[in-house]
């Protein structure tokens, strides 16, 4: 077996084998490494605030009230214009963030342990759908969501967590697939896995019967509740393969509405980048083409791990919400087998007599076959300050993969 | 004369490459499965040379 192959599949073994646990919320300032005071952390590659686009800017500004530095949005943009806050990429610091994935120190995160290897991860919790933070709205309204999330939903699931213990995200997440959901754009079936699991013991907490109802309201209506943890999840997974020498597995792709930015497992410490494209969206009304925003989000973590667009074979009513056909979504689905070199043996495919879900992209076989990976993924409009406009499609940049190549065989060849 | 074979009469068609020749071949009621072949990365030389280094490996 050669050295690229002998690799990869230590670093797959990796990836199948992780277990990832969520076991609690905490500040973000108090867990995540290396968050600090006037930091916040972004979806995508490294980004300086001068080619941030709008949506993500509008998460800074919107942060940046939230957080006490700036009494207005205005006033927090001088201060990102001034240097006053540092930027860094959510995973650089063990985290992601769905949309803008904007973090701040004092936002609550969920806690994620890969009980096998030891490798912990963190996202923050999901805000809902249309005007929020993460698509780059921040009105009074969406930071008055934000507080009472930290007032009332965070300290009720750190209690209830207290009560539940650890509970298995890959379970859940194998239970979604032969439910419908592909975990990225469709995590409705996980959504509800989790509030069954959790709602008992958030009624035991013994707080206010209002409070438990009004947290149970909002994340059972809100159908991405679960996202945050399927993306920690599949990123506690892959970093666990992450760092492989002689490795050619993908373990990140990600955006940040300016670049879209891949890692490679036999390359640690660099990012390889390219413009982000502008998905092919089906519209929320009131919304045309033009309004979109560039591709965006932590979320094509769902893809690197195999799932989302992956396994929309799983979830056909994401296929036809972004205009297209079950053969479509089965096309997907196969086509990406293409660029991929094992089977994940806990997620598996009803419709294709349960194999396992497609993991491991290959930086060679994207280059090799011309096929980009493709991504299913939510829109934000172009400007800040307005929040989602739709659901859309969108390929990888074969560039990033071309550099990765390229700097793979400088390193090792 | 004899007639042809009736593989001949009735031709099955395998396209390879390129879509648009599938594409008139279907509309004009013939027989036709498409395989969507591309030349290795693209046909860009510096690309499969880089892979080829890494057959090596």
């Amino acid at each position: 077996m050669g050295k690229i192959e002998e690799a990869n599949e230590k670093a797959l073994k990796s990836i199948i084998e992780a277990k990832p646990m969520v076991i609690g919320i905490k500040k973000a300032k108090d867990v995540i490494p290396g968050m600090k005071e006037h930091m916040l952390l972004h979806a995508g590659p490294p980004i300086t605030w001068e080619r941030m686009c709008d949506p993500q800017r509008g998460a800074v500004m919107g942060a940046s009230v939230f957080e006490g530095w700036a009494d207005t949005p205005e006033e927090a943009a001088k201060m990102a214009e001034r240097g006053e806050i540092e930027f860094a990429p959510c995973h650089d610091h063990d985290s992601v963030g769905p949309m803008a994935g904007i973090t701040s120190p004092s936002m609550s995160v969920y806690v994620v342990k890969n009980e096998v290897h030891g490798n912990m991860t963190y996202c923050n919790l999901n805000e809902g759908l249309g005007k929020v933070l993460r698509y780059g709205a921040y009105s009074k309204e969406v930071l008055d969501r934000l507080r009472w999330m930290e007032s009332e939903m965070a300290p009720l699931l750190t209690e209830a967590f207290k009560r539940s213990g650890p509970i298995d995200l890959v379970g859940i997440m194998a239970k979604a697939l032969h439910m419908g959901d592909e975990l990225h754009c469709k995590n409705t079936a996980a959504t509800f896995i989790f509030l069954k699991t959790m709602s008992p013991h958030m009624v035991e907490t013994g707080f206010d019967g209002k409070i438990v109802s009004r947290v149970m309201e909002f994340m059972g209506r809100n159908e991405l509740t679960f996202l945050q943890l399927s993306m920690a999840a599949s990123k506690a997974m892959l970093d666990a393969g992450h760092g492989i020498d002689y490795s050619t597995v993908v373990t990140t792709m990600t955006r940040n509405g300016t670049d879209f930015g891949i890692r490679v497992s036999g390359l640690p410490g660099q990012w390889f980048t390219a413009p982000a494209p502008k998905p092919k969206t089906l519209f929320f009304p009131g919304f045309k083409e033009g309004d979109e925003g560039g591709d965006i989000g932590d979320s094509a973590i769902m893809e690197t791990m195999g799932l989302g667009n992956f396994a929309c074979i799983c979830a056909p009513a994401v296929v036809q919400v972004v205009g297209g056909t079950v053969k479509d979504a089965e096309n997907f689905t196969r086509e990406m087998r293409e660029i991929t070199i094992a089977r994940h043996k806990a997620f598996t495919i009803p419709y294709m007599n349960f194999e396992g879900t497609s993991l491991g992209i290959d930086i060679r076989k994207v280059v090799e076959t011309g096929i980009e990976p493709s991504i299913n993924t939510g829109v934000t409009h172009k400007k800040a300050g307005i929040g989602g406009v739709g659901f859309g499609l969108v390929r990888a940049p074969m560039d990033c993969f071309k550099k990765a190549l390229k700097a793979f065989v400088e390193k090792y060849g | 004369m004899r007639e042809p074979a009736r593989f001949l009469r009735e031709p099955k068609i395998v396209n390879v490459g390129a879509k648009h020749f599938y594409d008139d071949l279907k509309s004009q009621g013939a027989d036709a499965v498409h395989v969507d072949w591309r030349p290795p990365a693209g046909g860009n030389r510096e690309m499969a040379d880089l892979l080829d280094k890494l057959k090596k490996l």
